[in-house]
């Protein structure tokens, strides 16, 4: 997964979620579609909004406050969906605004702070200084993996 | 060279496939040369293929297995059944390699000298059994053949002249749409042949029937090239002259001799390519796109449908009407590529049916018909195990050896028949045998020792109903675990299995004749017809295959929802259903809809029949199911999510997963009332009904003993020496209050009266309100002080005083003042002192009797009695109840002379030392029938005889104890 070559770039697709910035690789990144009718799932997780239908294929909806155990977003806020593929199945992570490809220099790759919260260091991979703000390096494989004690929770 | 060795693996496992079928078909007709030429190619390929790609183990096996093959192809080795079991070995080892390379891409070690040692043996036996069987072939031809290098060489011969001629400025273009492997092979054989001196002019009219338009000096250049070929790998040069004559020298003698043996191979090599070129392969993954695109395109298709259904007049309506009937057709066409016969599921089994009538000494004959019947490839995946198993057992248990089947007046052969056809969109394959069938009985048996059910029920049930009891986890009727079937998974997991894809399957058996399997199964899984409900406002799909009836509880036909300690049941015709609520069990919040003109799905998995409450019920839709997300797979309720025609995602429900949260959670009691064991629950609940009467308190009253539920008003009462009666069925009815009282009515509401009655008198107990009807526990806890109350229990979470209807029925003087005081007294009801209830234990009493009457019966109507009662059902287990140190007040037992346990009985008692000081009253042909003599069978019934007796004898123990 992680042999990446020192000299190589990587593209991360910039996305905002609650003041915080994360970074999702461009590679897993299939679409950014604008807010659409979502169907609830009954008895899913939590952090599981529902289904959606992206042109014939469904898509499930994560909530990345709820992932990430941040507030819930205001009530009419905007928001859009940033579609992700994990083994053949397409996710759609709710975030507040998606911003723009960034192509960085993988060497440059921190990792992730020590003092960061287990849970947040379990589904990031590292992180870039950019100007002005730090972006985290999102996993979305691990992202997308939720803990069976979140599910029994549900 | 990765794509070439894939490309390998793919055509040597169709390859493969097809050769077990071939084989063992051919070991039945030996004398088919076609069939056995197929064989050989496939061999042969995989040998040719394998040794050029550097495949050695595999080259090895195949080449070992050529040979033998070779040996049956000319006739000199006659073909046998060690031989094809050989063969099949090789080919066992070359599927073995083959996935090996799919998954590791290299072979996989293993040692196959003894293998090869095997077939070799068996293709050496060849040269020397064909030498004296044979003498006007072998002479002449094993020299020639030898002369030319054998076979291997002639075939390399042919290839190379074959390789140079296509790159020959002026025969090349000859080659231009010929099976260049089917000439060289045709070419082969003709040499071969001539060289055995078996067949003439093969070669010639091989090359004749490829190449029409040769011309004779371009077929002697072919002749020409092969000759050269042949010296050039070191032939002898003379015997190469003397085989390949150019053809202006050979004409006579191929006209001469008409080649008969030579004529069939002609054929072949023309027609088959024709066909095998009409297919191309696809990997899945494509059709599998192509399918999601479809489904895409009929999702969008539906929605303008439904965007022009309210505008006749539009100009699109034409257009839409084409592309409605265009999606339609490229939906089925695109479904067929999915389809495959469902022969692929049964390749295996003539192979599997050989080896295991080999295995078990039988004689079996696989009859297969409806093979071409198509279905989807995801299906037959999964019907394979299940087939593979059920053929297992037909042949294991099913058919008898042969000696067995000619005793019987069979044919000494079994036969296992297994067809498929398409019925009303489902295919139906149907598994028979013709053995022994099934013995309903020894399944009986069988149950009742594993625990299955009890002996009551055995014999209680029909032998169809017997024999479905296969499908039980945990059972099999082998008397002997084989190494092919017997060890208790099975016929459940078949079962499963097939629901799992959404089939049924079907059982029927006559014994001594046979049984037969009857499988329905969907065509396919992608696309299902479901029935469209909504609860909450959210819909959902539910699978019309598990669906029974929809039923409305609106009231009408007296249909509604009623409820038992909170869970909902309905009346449907004579059962009781079990509900479930699709709002409860999903945790739906919503609009709470009035319960009453709610739908009801009836849905049947297995044998558990349950309701599933919702609360619209919309059309019936054909829908394409697509997998749950992975991050939901956790949740059982769905097998699947789906897009409707306004282009929302809706869950599908699964029935089976509704039923198993249904019966863990939301139903007390849920089970089937087919399927509880009256039995074992008379042993510990019973039932109570649970009513008000004189307190807000809740009281209980088994229901056993309330005979009916009456209505009775103020002015029906009537007065009789201070007591109050009623006119009831011709009698007068003591009618009496909880309290024991005289009944008093406040005012002129109907009041419900509960109708105890025991022999021919009536007893009427007036009541304030019927609440429930509940299971509770049999046995009393605790004794009560307040008049007619025996015990507090607890029912659904509040206090409830089981009543003493005795005390009643004493109170109006109707209670048999001996047989029913004693109980009583040591029930500790407000009559007796309160000392003797803490001192005086409840009194225990054994009954040894084996009959499904004692356990049915008199242990619950003892125990109901107040009795503590333990019942063992042989002389056995009370000695060793004795021998536990039990101690009991009275022994019941049958002591009769006829009982088949007397002299057991009379043995145990004899041992049982500590209890000989303990009364014993006999039980007769379940008539009671007392040992000191003590026999009074003048009241009205059994029952009251065995109380009273039983009563009467601890009458006396109770005044010296107490």
């Amino acid at each position: 997964m992680t042999t990446i070559d020192d000299t190589q770039i990587q593209g991360l697709v910039s996305i905002r979620v609650g003041g915080e910035t994360f970074g999702v690789p461009v590679l897993s990144v299939q679409d950014v579609i604008a807010p659409v009718r979502i169907d609830i799932v009954p008895l899913a997780p939590p952090e599981v909004t529902g289904s959606l239908n992206l042109r014939g294929r469904i898509v499930t909806a994560i909530d990345i406050r709820k992932r990430m155990g941040m507030p819930a977003r205001e009530p009419g806020a905007s928001h859009m969906s940033v579609i992700v593929e994990r083994s053949g199945e397409l996710y759609a992570l709710q975030v507040d605004d998606v911003g723009d490809v960034l192509w960085l220099a993988v060497a440059e790759q921190e990792p992730t702070p020590i003092s960061l919260s287990p849970d947040w260091r379990a589904v990031t991979d590292g992180l870039y200084r950019l100007d002005g703000e730090l972006m985290l390096v999102l996993n979305v494989e691990r992202f997308l993996t939720l803990a069976p004690t979140q599910q029994l929770a549900a | 060279m990765d794509d070439v060795i894939q490309d390998f693996v793919a055509e040597a496992r169709e390859g493969i496939e097809a050769l077990d079928i071939k084989l063992v078909t051919f070991e039945q007709t030996p004398d088919d040369p076609a069939l056995l030429g197929d064989i050989f190619r496939l061999i042969h390929t995989i040998k040719g293929t394998s040794g050029f790609l550097g495949l050695s183990r595999l080259q090895t096996v195949a080449h070992a297995a050529e040979n033998v093959l070779g040996g049956f192809r000319d006739n000199t080795l006659v073909v046998t059944r060690d031989a094809v079991s050989a063969i099949l070995q090789a080919v066992d080892v070359v599927r073995l390699v083959i996935e090996g390379i799919a998954t590791d891409g290299a072979e996989p070690q293993g040692d196959d000298g003894l293998l090869i040692a095997r077939l070799d043996a068996i293709f050496a036996a060849e040269t020397s059994a064909a030498a004296p069987s044979s003498p006007p072939v072998s002479p002449s031809s094993r020299p020639m053949l030898e002369r030319l290098g054998g076979e291997a060489t002639i075939d390399a011969a042919c290839e190379c002249a074959i390789g140079e001629l296509v790159g020959d400025a002026e025969i090349g273009p000859h080659f231009a749409g010929v099976d260049i492997d089917g000439l060289q092979a045709g070419l082969r054989d003709g040499l071969v042949a001539e060289a055995r001196n078996t067949a003439r002019g093969g070669f010639a009219a091989t090359l004749a029937a490829a190449f029409p338009r040769l011309s004779e000096d371009q077929t002697c250049r072919v002749f020409e090239a092969t000759r050269t070929a042949l010296v050039a790998l070191e032939a002898d040069p003379a015997a190469v002259a003397t085989i390949l004559a150019d053809p202006a020298a050979t004409t006579s003698p191929v006209e001469d001799e008409p080649a008969q043996p030579a004529a069939p191979p002609l054929p072949r090599p023309v027609s088959e390519p024709e066909t095998a070129n009409q297919t191309i392969r696809v990997s899945v993954d494509v059709l599998e796109n192509l399918m999601t695109m479809v489904s895409e395109l009929v999702l969008i298709r539906n929605q303008l449908i439904q965007t022009l259904r309210g505008e006749p007049e539009s100009p699109f309506a034409g257009p839409l009407h084409r592309l409605n009937q265009v999606t339609s057709e490229l939906q089925e066409g695109v479904m067929t590529t999915r389809m495959q016969p469902i022969s692929g599921a049964w390749a295996k089994l003539p192979r599997l049916v050989r080896d295991l009538a080999s295995d078990l000494g039988k004689s079996i004959e696989l009859v297969t018909s409806g093979q071409e019947t198509e279905l989807d490839r995801q299906v037959l995946e999964l019907i394979k195990d299940p087939l593979t198993h059920m053929i297992r057992n037909a042949a294991d248990h099913g058919l008898e050896i042969p000696a067995e089947r000619m005793a019987a007046g069979k044919s000494a052969a079994g036969r296992i028949s297994l067809s498929a056809r398409h019925e009303g969109g489902a295919i139906v394959v149907e598994m028979a045998d013709d053995g022994r069938g099934l013995p309903a009985d020894r399944i009986r048996a069988k149950a009742v020792s594993n625990g299955l059910i009890t002996s009551a029920q055995a014999v209680a049930m029909t032998d169809a109903d017997a024999r479905q009891m296969i499908f039980l986890p945990g059972f099999s009727t082998a008397a002997q675990v084989t190494s092919v079937s017997g060890r208790g998974v099975g016929m459940d997991v078949v079962r499963t299995n097939i629901e799992k894809i959404g089939g049924v399957i079907e059982l029927s058996s006559t014994e001594g004749q046979g049984t037969r399997f009857v499988i329905r199964i969907p065509l396919t899984l992608s696309i299902v017809s479901t029935l469209i409900v909504e609860s909450c406002g959210e819909r959902f799909a539910m699978p019309q295959g598990s669906i029974v009836e929809l039923v409305s509880a609106n009231g009408s036909e007296g249909r509604r929802i009623e409820h038992i300690n909170g869970s909902s049941v309905l009346r449907l015709r004579d059962r009781l259903l079990p509900l479930v609520s699709l709002q409860t069990m999903l945790g739906l919040s919503g609009p709470e809809t009035p319960r009453g003109d709610a739908c009801i799905v009836v849905g049947k998995v297995g044998s558990f029949t349950f309701g599933v409450i919702v609360d619209r019920v919309f059309d019936t839709e054909e829908i394409v199911v697509k997998p749950v997300a992975t991050i939901l797979r956790h949740l059982k309720l769905y097998s699947g999510a789906t897009i409707l025609g306004d282009g929302s995602v809706i869950m599908i429900l699964d029935f089976k997963g509704l039923s198993l949260e249904a019966g863990a959670s939301h139903l007390v009691g849920g089970a089937d009332a087919d399927e509880t064991e009256p039995a074992a629950v008379a042993d510990v609940t019973q039932q109570l009904l649970v009513f008000r009467a004189a307190s807000e308190a809740l009281k209980a009253a088994p229901l056993g003993q309330v005979a009916r539920i009456e209505e009775l008003e103020r002015k029906s009462v009537e007065w009789v020496d201070g007591r109050s009666v009623v006119q009831y069925r011709g009698t007068l009815m003591p009618v009496i209050c909880a309290d024991g009282q005289p009944v008093v009515f406040e005012s002129d509401a109907r009041r419900p009266l509960l109708v105890l009655s025991r022999g021919v008198h009536n007893l009427g107990l007036l009541v304030d309100e019927i609440v429930d009807i509940v299971e509770g526990p049999l046995h009393p806890q605790l004794y009560g002080a307040a008049m007619g109350s025996a015990a507090s229990i607890v029912v659904a979470g509040h206090a409830t005083e089981l009543i003493d209807v005795d005390v009643y029925w004493l109170k109006v003087g109707l209670g048999a003042p001996n047989e029913t005081a004693a109980p009583v007294a040591a029930f500790g009801s407000a009559a007796a002192p309160a000392a003797s209830v803490a001192a005086a234990p409840t009194k225990r009493v054994l009954v040894v009797d084996q009959s499904p009457f004692t356990q049915l019966l008199l242990g619950p109507l003892l125990a109901q009695a107040g009795y503590v009662v333990e019942v063992a059902t042989d002389p056995q287990r009370a000695l060793a109840l004795h021998d536990d140190g039990a101690v009991y007040d009275l022994i019941l037992a049958d002591t009769s002379p006829s009982s088949p346990y007397a002299r057991q009985m009379a043995q145990a008692f004899g041992k049982a030392s500590s209890w000989h000081t303990t009364p014993l009253l006999g039980l007769g042909a379940h008539r009671l029938d007392t040992a000191t003599g003590l026999a009074d069978f003048a009241r009205t019934g059994e029952c009251e005889d065995i109380l009273t007796a039983v009563s009467e004898t601890l009458e006396p123990l109770k005044r010296a104890g107490g």
